[in-house]
Formats: C-alpha cells, sequence, structure tokens
C-alpha cells in the first residue's frame, strides 16, 4: 500500500455504514478525548488509512461496498495494518464460526458506552479528556 | 334303506327290472326311469335331478357313451355305470376314459351295489371340492376387485425384494404397467436417494421383523418420483418361516409438498426474524449511546456547565432512532398485513406526481446524504383511483432502493399517461442487477445483494409488487449490472372508479411506511 510521507495519528478508525452510528461514535468518542476518523465501508477505509493511522480500528461486519470481513482479510494481508488492533461491532445475533476467523475482539451491537470505553483503554490506555 | 333316484338307459325292462332288484338287495330304496332314446333321456334328465345313471352300452338307437356325452353336454357330474353285455376290454376302457365312473357285466351285477354306494360318495366328495373351488374363486375374486379399487397400493414381494404382484393403484403411482414391474426389484423402482433405507428394509425383515414403516420415494419413467408412507409386513407359511413380504403403499406426494412449503415459510420467517433483528439492533447502538452519554453529561453538571445545545443534540438524535426503530416495526406489521391477505385498498382520487413529490420531499434528508441528485420528469397531473398511501409506499420504496444501490449518481422519476394507465418510472445508475436476479428480487425476503450489506428488510418491492398487483397493476424492472436499474409501474385507470367510496381500510399505517429500509439508509459516504 502507498502511503504518504507521514500519516497522521488518530485513537480510532470507525468503519461502519450506518450514518448515525458513525456519527455519535465519533461524538462519544471525541468527548472522552479520543481523536476520531471515519469511513463507511472498507474501500474507503483503505483509501483513508494511507493518510491516517489508527491506535484501534472499530469495524463493521455488514456494509456495501466492501463489508467487514473483506476488509479484516486485506488488513491481515498487509505488514503494517495487521498491527492494528481491531474490534468488530455485529448486530448478528448469534456467534457464526466465521467470526472467529476474523481473529478480533467482538463487540456484540448493542453495546453500552462504558463497555466500549473499557475495551478501548485496554489498547489506548486512559482517555485524556478535552480541555 | 336309502332312497335312490335312477335313471336307467335300457331298451330291456327287464334287464331294468334285474338292475332295481340288485340295488334294493345292496340296501337301496331306488326309484327309477327306463329311457331308451336321447330325446327320452334329455327330457327325463331336464324334468328331474338324478342320483344315478346307469346304462346298457348298446341299445337298438342310443348307446352308453351318446347318453355320458348328454349329462356331460350339461354339465352334470352324476355317477355313471355301465351295465353290459360283453363289449370287450377295449371299449370298456375307452368308456372309461370317456368320464364313465364303472363297468359291469350283466351276468354278474353282485358289484353294482357297492359301486354305486362308492360312486356317490366319490361324488359327494366331487360336488364339495367344485364347491370349495368355486367360494375360492368367487373369494379371489372379490378380494381382487377390493384390491384393484382401494386407494392404497399393494405390492407383494419375495423377502429379498423382487416384485410378484401388485395392484392398479400402485401402477398408478408408479406410473408402469403390471407386466413391467413384476419381475423388477422394489430397489428398481426406487429413487436412488431412497435405495439404502430400501436395502435396509429387506435387511430387517430377512431378520424377521414384521411390519416395517418406511417413507420413500418411487420414480415414475419420465423422471419424476412420487413420495409413499410404505407398511411393509411378512406373511409366514404353515410351518411359521417367512414366506413373502407384503407393502400397503400410500402415495404421501402431497403431504410431502405441504410439509416441503411449510418449512420454506419457517425458514423465511426465520430469515425475516434474524433480519428484523439485526436491523432493529442497529438505531439501538446510538440510541444507547448517546443517552448514556447523555447521562454522565447530566451527572458532570454538578461539577462543570454543559451547554444546553450539546444536550439537545444528542436528544436529537436518541429521537431520531425512536423515529428509525417506529418506521421498522411499521414494516413489519405491514409485511404481517399483506401476508395474511389483510391488504384493502382504499381508492381515492390520487395524482401520481403529488405522490411523487410528497414521497420526495419525505426522502430529502435522506437524498442529501447519499449525494444523488434528483429530478421528478411530469408534464401533467396523472390523475386515477388508487389508494394513497400504497402507491406512496410503492414510490418509496422504490425511490429508497435508487438511493441504496444508485452509487450517488442521478437518479430521475418520471410520471406520466400511458394508455389507460398512470406509470411510473424510477430511474438510478447505480449498481445495477444482474439478468439471473431480477426476477428474484420480487419475492420476499430476497434481495439482489449478497449478505445483509444493504440492510433493510429485503420486503420493499415485494411489498411494492403486492400493492400493485391488488391494483390490476403491474411492475417490471429493466437493469444492467453497471449502468442502473429502471423500475416501470403501470397502474391501470379505468375499472378502478365504481370501487371510490367503498369503505375500505388504509393499507399503510405509515406514510411510505412499507420501505425496505425506512428507517436505515446506509449511505454513500460522508466526506
Amino acid at each position: 500500500m502507498n502511503r504518504g510521507a507521514s500519516p497522521r495519528s488518530v485513537a480510532v478508525l470507525v468503519i461502519d455504514d450506518d450514518d448515525d452510528i458513525r456519527a455519535t461514535l465519533a461524538e462519544v468518542l471525541q468527548e472522552v478525548g479520543y481523536s476520531v476518523a471515519s469511513a463507511s465501508h472498507g474501500v474507503e477505509a483503505l483509501e483513508l488509512l494511507r493518510d491516517v493511522r489508527p491506535s484501534v480500528i472499530l469495524l463493521d461486519l455488514n456494509m456495501p461496498v466492501m463489508g467487514g470481513a473483506e476488509f479484516r482479510e486485506l488488513q491481515r494481508k498487509d505488514a503494517l495494518l495487521s498491527r492494528i488492533p481491531t474490534i468488530v461491532m455485529t448486530a448478528i445475533d448469534r456467534m457464526p464460526d466465521s467470526l472467529e476467523e476474523l481473529e478480533a475482539e467482538i463487540l456484540a451491537k448493542p453495546f453500552r458506552l462504558p463497555d466500549l470505553l473499557a475495551l478501548l483503554e485496554v489498547y489506548l490506555g486512559p482517555a485524556t479528556p478535552p480541555a | 334303506m336309502k332312497p335312490l333316484r335312477v335313471l336307467i338307459v335300457e331298451d330291456v325292462e327287464d334287464d331294468a327290472v334285474l338292475i332295481v332288484r340288485q340295488l334294493r338287495k345292496g340296501g337301496f330304496d331306488p326309484s327309477f326311469e327306463r329311457v331308451e332314446t336321447a330325446a327320452a333321456m334329455r327330457a327325463a334328465v331336464a324334468r328331474e335331478k338324478w342320483d344315478l345313471v346307469i346304462a346298457d352300452y348298446t341299445l337298438p338307437q342310443f348307446n352308453a357313451p351318446a347318453a355320458l356325452r348328454v349329462v356331460q353336454e350339461l354339465g352334470i357330474d352324476w355317477p355313471f355305470i355301465i351295465v353290459s353285455g360283453s363289449i370287450g376290454e377295449e371299449i370298456a376302457v375307452s368308456a372309461m376314459k370317456a368320464g364313465a365312473h364303472d363297468y359291469m357285466l350283466k351276468e354278474n351285477l353282485t358289484r353294482l351295489a357297492p359301486a354305486v354306494e362308492r360312486e356317490l360318495r366319490e361324488a359327494e366328495i366331487r360336488r364339495e371340492r367344485r364347491e370349495a373351488l368355486a367360494q375360492v374363486a368367487e373369494s379371489e375374486q372379490r378380494l381382487g376387485a377390493i384390491l384393484s379399487q382401494v386407494a392404497v397400493g399393494i405390492v407383494q414381494t419375495t423377502l429379498e425384494g423382487l416384485l410378484r404382484s401388485v395392484n392398479q393403484r400402485f401402477c398408478e403411482m408408479v406410473g408402469r404397467s403390471r407386466e413391467e414391474i413384476v419381475g423388477l426389484r422394489a430397489h428398481d423402482l426406487t429413487h436412488p436417494d431412497d435405495l439404502e433405507a430400501t436395502t435396509a428394509l429387506f435387511d430387517r425383515l430377512g431378520r424377521g421383523e414384521r411390519d416395517i414403516l418406511i417413507e420413500k420415494r418411487y420414480m415414475r419413467p419420465d423422471g419424476s418420483y412420487v413420495w409413499v408412507n410404505s407398511t411393509v409386513s411378512v406373511v409366514c407359511d404353515r410351518e411359521g418361516q417367512p414366506s413373502y413380504a407384503v407393502a400397503v403403499v400410500q402415495d404421501v406426494t402431497d403431504r410431502k409438498r405441504v410439509e416441503e412449503e411449510l418449512r420454506e415459510a419457517v425458514r423465511a420467517r426465520d430469515e425475516f426474524l434474524s433480519i428484523a433483528s439485526h436491523e432493529l439492533k442497529t438505531p439501538i447502538t446510538p440510541l444507547e449511546l448517546q443517552l448514556t452519554s447523555v447521562l454522565g453529561l447530566v451527572r458532570e453538571r454538578r461539577h462543570v456547565e454543559v451547554p444546553a445545545e450539546k444536550l439537545e443534540s444528542k436528544l436529537e438524535m436518541a429521537v431520531r432512532q425512536i423515529d428509525r426503530l417506529t418506521a421498522l416495526i411499521n414494516n413489519m406489521l405491514d409485511v404481517t398485513r399483506i401476508t395474511s391477505g389483510r391488504l384493502t385498498l382504499a381508492r381515492r382520487r390520487v395524482d401520481l406526481r403529488e405522490c411523487a413529490r410528497a414521497v420526495v420531499a419525505r426522502s430529502r434528508e435522506t437524498l442529501k446524504r447519499s449525494h444523488c441528485q434528483l429530478a421528478i420528469v411530469a408534464d401533467e397531473p396523472v390523475v386515477g383511483f388508487w389508494d394513497p398511501i400504497g402507491v406512496e409506499t410503492v414510490l418509496s420504496n422504490l425511490l429508497s432502493n435508487a438511493v441504496k444501490f444508485g452509487a450517488g449518481k442521478p437518479i430521475e422519476i418520471t410520471i406520466e399517461r400511458k394508455g389507460g394507465a398512470g406509470r411510473i418510472v424510477v430511474r438510478d445508475q447505480g449498481i445495477g442487477i444482474a439478468a439471473e436476479e431480477q426476477s428474484r428480487i420480487f419475492q420476499r425476503f430476497e434481495r439482489a445483494v449478497p449478505a445483509r450489506h444493504y440492510g433493510g428488510f429485503g420486503i420493499g418491492l415485494w411489498a411494492a409488487r403486492q400493492i400493485i398487483e391488488a391494483h390490476g397493476g403491474a411492475i417490471v424492472v429493466s437493469s444492467q449490472p453497471g449502468f442502473g436499474s429502471h423500475f416501470t409501474v403501470e397502474l391501470p385507470m379505468d375499472g378502478a372508479e365504481a370501487e371510490v367510496g367503498r369503505p375500505a381500510a388504509a393499507m399503510g399505517t405509515s406514510a411510505g411506511g412499507m420501505g425496505a429500509d425506512a428507517g436505515s439508509v446506509p449511505n454513500a459516504e460522508e466526506p
């Protein structure tokens, strides 16, 4: 993947096709002090990842153009991107075996804000609320 | 003294008397008639039922073989004894072969009474056997009639599965004649997938199991098959050894088809519930996050000032999720309503152009987010008598699909009058639909795209078609993958006027409420 000289660092990259979920996650995460970038499907996220270096990816599965599973597959093939911890958010009621193949943390939708923050803290350390 | 009715074929009166005397001596009480011509004999036979015929071999106008033929021709089996002067052994033997029961010389009649006794006994035995055979034949015929009439197939096989006899119904079931079937093995008629079960069945019979019920398929020569329920029993011989098997075969193809339809309906329902649960969870995520966040902020307010605008925007976002949930739930109810046949149209005067404008106005927000430019091409009002909520649902569903699959490119809605119909064309330039998917997309819970990448219940086009067809109209799609789709709806204007004013419940609950994705339109992207 051909990246720019100095990628911008963000704490979290949200990849979800639902406008409201994307907007809400950006809002609440920024409120607690995490910087956030967002994309509405896998292709857009891969484009964004040329310029942006997140510490954690929050990834939805069911998306148009490129879904989460396909994104994850490409991500894991890329030496740099594969190192970014990824949390898969899904509303699928049962846990199919294919979720295990994603080799990612699974966060079932809908989830509680404290649960999300606790999970992010594992990877990011405590957030620094904006002044 | 046993009474005995004897017909004596004899031209010499004294000889007849001699015979009678001999019988009387032997313990009989004979009554007799003497005949000496064929005509007289026929008359006597016709008039009375005799126990016995005693005939001289040679008479002036008649003879014993001819007399024998008279009774034989009438199918009568009375003992027939020849009493004659010397006639030579050869003639005697040939008379016996022709059916006479005994032969003796007039000179020596001591054997007569015992011979009569014996022949009467044997005639009785023959009569009983004849009656028994007649009974068997009759019961076989009755059984055969039953077997061929019953509504089940009946098959007799060897214990190895060789088909021995079958009834008419079985022949009809498997579509072959009796001649074709008998001699085949049950396996030869069996569906390939049921061969193993059939082999297992005969193994079990071989091991002495008596009554076995199996469900299997028989193949017909045309390649179709019939599902049957077969009850197989073993019939044993007199020693108690298994002798052959009888199967009672019932055609259960219809039941199987219904079962299959039910399974399919359950599968479709499960799929729907699964999609519904997924779709319902989606708005709950931002609702949950926003409310938790508001709660946190409100608690914080004890320590820090929180701007009211911030709380307001969060609560607005939360309320929007509730709207989405409400719309989704209404969609589910619409599916139920259409499926349960409660789709009634409340027809009134409707202008398609106004409907289109109203639907587009309601979708303004969605359109903005999708970056699709929208144009309504409508030169004149197109007025007919339709269900306005139904029409708006159709428009809304077609528009939301165009947005969803439109790849952010321009969308055009054309409203025009075409012959006696109002016509709606919704055209997008998006991903399009492959030819093989085009017939499927109007089915319930179907969509052309794999998985659930596009959200929604997958019922939008199905619901649209139900509504359009209830109006007597039609919907067709024309599409080329990569170049977009256009959906053409035609709603007949005529014939509907009579129905106007009919008190019918409106079919929709929410305006545009049947959209496949009324609440959750995945957009292209945000900048």
